[in-house]
């Protein structure tokens, strides 16, 4: 019972101290608005990201009717046909287009000339424009590479029929030099027309058929930007109470408080758990803090499993109290404190993508932002408020954070001097 | 009298340094105990020790008749401690700070309730009680401090330096609560570097001196110990035929020669004073210094140790 009176006393003497009130709720509320306002833009979702390419029909002819519907079937681009002016949709014209590129709005557009479709019925060679952004040359390049393999695609039975319309050319004026008789036995135009039908099947069954098979990456989606900032923040914050765990024990120590504590009836473990539960609670309550604030102000998803995030608070305030009794067993100073304290915490913070998200970070970095709690606990919040996944899926990041919060505290035990 | 406290052969060290080298006593029940020595005498190191803070490299210390190395949860129920430092939490009040050392005491409610209003009573501050403690002023967070340690009635109280940096005014309230809670019984164990706190305060005094007990007695007997006074004569070689002539003085209780110093102890020193620089004048031998030593535990202490207590 007597860490109780030791959590009560604790508590009391925290939520007297305003310094640690606003470093601990204010300072991480105040991060989250600024980073989200600059970042915010970096941060748009999947729908935004499609290449977006417009494509001006000029022929208006079935063959480059079939040029665009091939374009508006790829999936990840986004053809636009049509431009919206003074509230009514009409056709895009080259100029539209031109326009598009030459204000940066768009990096790249397929024009299809006038004649298009009456050149190919010719036999002659058909154009088609794609108008390129020279200094977004990347993304410029993609879309030329769309146009391209539409072309081919659409235009391959154009292709195969030429072929063998040059083929019975010559079959032909060997087969005039037959007899009639035999020349009856011939009929070039249904051998052409089974040519032509051959070659597509042929291209349809080629030797190396390239399928594609969607495989669901767990996790496909990112976070959107307060998706990030408010679980990144509040986890760098909650780090924070590492400091106030550390100097309240050193304090205690510099009072003398601590050795009324020592002598009074009362155990060591009591002692350790009394310094330990009111941080704990604080980190708890810190963290419900700013997830309410950031879901009913900033618009946050909570997921579907609030139970979930619980644990994952639960788990994580545990291993930033451990570290910072951790702190305390080792530090013999408030010096010592506030260096140990500032280098321990703004690097776990960097390196685990409190400060910049882990899906921008490359893969050793990824994998290196492991080795802090902070890391397991901003993918499992975000695993339940991105991915909508529930408490099982979590479980692996919980044992994990919980493992961090023992090894912590088997540290501070170990090095912890009572005398 | 039965003993409350039995300390024999009582041994401390850090590192290579002796705290506290092989100290044996007693308090007896009832009593106030002084512990009077300069700063790092060992007066605190023993404390720790007896308030079961600090593991003792050596020896058996008993309270209550329990070990306290062996039965630490019951000498921990026995004993309180006020230690030198101001061992409370300055944002809370008063009654906060008391409220809880009584709990982790084990004391609930209305008697929680009681004794804090008794303890702020008797250190003169239930009017104060509400007030956050870095308001008070240095006098008055001794008195909580003092208070804090009373909350759970000990037979023993262990006062660390319990004045340090005190006005005159809340010293002299402290000595009456000292005097009072000894009165109604509870024993005391007082460490000061002040002398003149010993010699007021205490039924008996052990003046400790680098980790060891040098004298101890009442007050009244080591002051005995320099009779009518210490004549402290400084000389550049030791003449032994006029410390013989010394010897032989009436007013003269003994002459010791030592460190390029004679020490007289008198039975009167304005008596004394006069034969013996006779003597010296006499057998055409310089005095280089000389210095009297009114009889007190100061004067104990330098007598004793060559050292004053505020080295």
């Amino acid at each position: 019972m007597n860490f109780l009176y030791m959590t009560i006393k604790d508590l009391k003497i925290l939520l007297r101290d305003r310094g640690a009130m606003v470093n601990l709720f204010l300072t991480p509320l105040m991060f989250i608005v600024v980073l989200s306002l600059a970042l915010g833009p970096t941060f748009r979702g999947p729908s935004d990201s499609a290449i977006r390419i417009p494509v001006v029909d000029e022929d208006q002819s079935a063959q480059s009717q079939q040029i665009v519907d091939a374009l508006k079937a790829i999936k990840g681009v986004t053809t636009e046909t049509q431009i919206t002016d003074a509230n009514a949709a009409r056709a895009l014209t080259r100029v539209d287009a031109e326009d598009l590129l030459r204000n940066g709005r768009r990096v790249g557009a397929v024009i299809i000339p006038r004649g298009f479709g009456e050149m190919l019925a010719r036999g002659e060679t058909a154009r088609v424009i794609v108008l390129q952004d020279p200094a977004q040359a990347n993304m410029a390049n993609v879309v030329m590479g769309v146009a391209t393999g539409v072309i081919a695609q659409v235009l391959g039975d154009e292709a195969a029929r030429r072929g063998a319309d040059a083929f019975f050319k010559s079959l032909e004026s060997v087969l005039k030099q037959l007899p009639p008789q035999a020349q009856s036995q011939f009929d070039l135009k249904k051998i052409q027309d089974e040519s032509v039908q051959a070659t597509r099947h042929a291209a349809e069954n080629s030797l190396v058929k390239i399928e594609t098979a969607s495989v669901a990456a767990r996790r496909v989606e990112t976070p959107g930007v307060y998706e990030q900032n408010v679980p990144g923040m509040s986890v760098m914050f909650l780090f924070f109470i590492v400091n106030y765990v550390a100097s309240s024990i050193l304090t205690e120590k510099r009072a003398g408080t601590f050795r009324r504590l020592m002598v009074a009836p009362i155990s060591k473990p009591a002692i350790l758990a009394g310094k330990l539960i009111p941080n704990f609670l604080m980190g708890v309550i810190q963290l419900t803090v700013m997830f309410t604030i950031g879901h009913f102000v900033f618009g946050m998803k909570l997921g579907n499993d609030l139970f979930a995030l619980a644990l994952i608070s639960a788990a994580v305030a545990l291993a930033a109290t451990g570290l910072g009794i951790l702190v305390a067993a080792v530090a013999r100073s408030e010096e010592q404190i506030g260096g140990l304290t500032t280098l321990v915490i703004l690097t776990l913070c960097a390196l685990g993508g409190t400060m910049v998200p882990l899906f921008v970070m490359p893969d050793f970095m990824q994998t290196l932002a492991r080795i802090t709690p902070h890391a397991w606990a901003l993918l499992a919040y975000q695993d339940v408020i991105v991915r909508g996944l529930g408490t099982l899926q979590v479980l692996p990041n919980v044992t994990v954070l919980l493992g961090f919060a023992g090894i912590f505290f088997a540290l501070a035990l170990w090095k912890f001097r009572f005398e | 009298m039965s003993n409350i406290v039995q300390v024999n052969d009582l041994s401390k060290t850090y590192g290579d340094q002796t705290a506290v080298n092989r100290i044996s006593f007693a308090i007896r029940e009832g009593e106030i105990f002084g512990l009077l020595g300069p700063n790092g005498a060992g007066k605190t190191t023993t404390i720790s020790i007896l308030s079961t803070l600090l593991a003792p490299n050596a020896g058996e210390i008993k309270i209550a008749g329990y070990d306290v190395r062996r039965e630490t949860a019951r000498v921990k129920e026995i004993v309180g401690i006020v230690p030198q430092e101001l061992a409370l939490y300055p944002t809370l009040s008063a009654r906060d700070n008391l409220e809880f050392f009584g709990q982790i005491y084990g004391l609930r409610g209305r008697a929680l309730k009681a004794r804090i209003e008794e303890a702020l009573e008797i250190v003169g501050l239930r009017a104060r009680g509400d007030d956050v403690i870095e308001t008070f002023s240095g006098g008055m967070k001794r008195r909580i401090n003092l208070a804090a340690g009373l909350l759970h009635k000990p037979k023993i109280l262990f006062l660390d330096e319990p004045t340090v940096g005190v006005d005159p005014q809340s010293r002299n309230f402290i000595f009456e609560n000292v005097q009072r809670l000894n009165q109604d019984g509870m024993t005391i164990l007082y460490t000061t570097h002040y002398m003149e706190e010993a010699e007021r305060l205490c039924h008996r005094v052990a003046i400790i001196d680098q980790g060891k007990i040098v004298a101890l007695d009442t007050p009244h007997a080591l002051i005995a110990m320099l009779g009518g006074g210490v004549i402290h004569i400084g000389l550049r070689e030791s003449p032994n035929n006029v410390i013989e002539q010394v010897r032989t003085f009436g007013a003269v209780k003994t002459a010791q020669w030592a460190d390029g110093k004679l020490a007289v102890q008198t039975h009167n020193v304005n008596a004394a004073l006069v034969g013996v620089i006779n003597a010296f004048n006499a057998a055409n031998v310089p005095i280089n210094s000389l210095e009297i030593l009114e009889p007190n535990l100061e004067s104990v202490f330098l007598h004793l140790t060559g050292k004053h207590l505020r080295d």
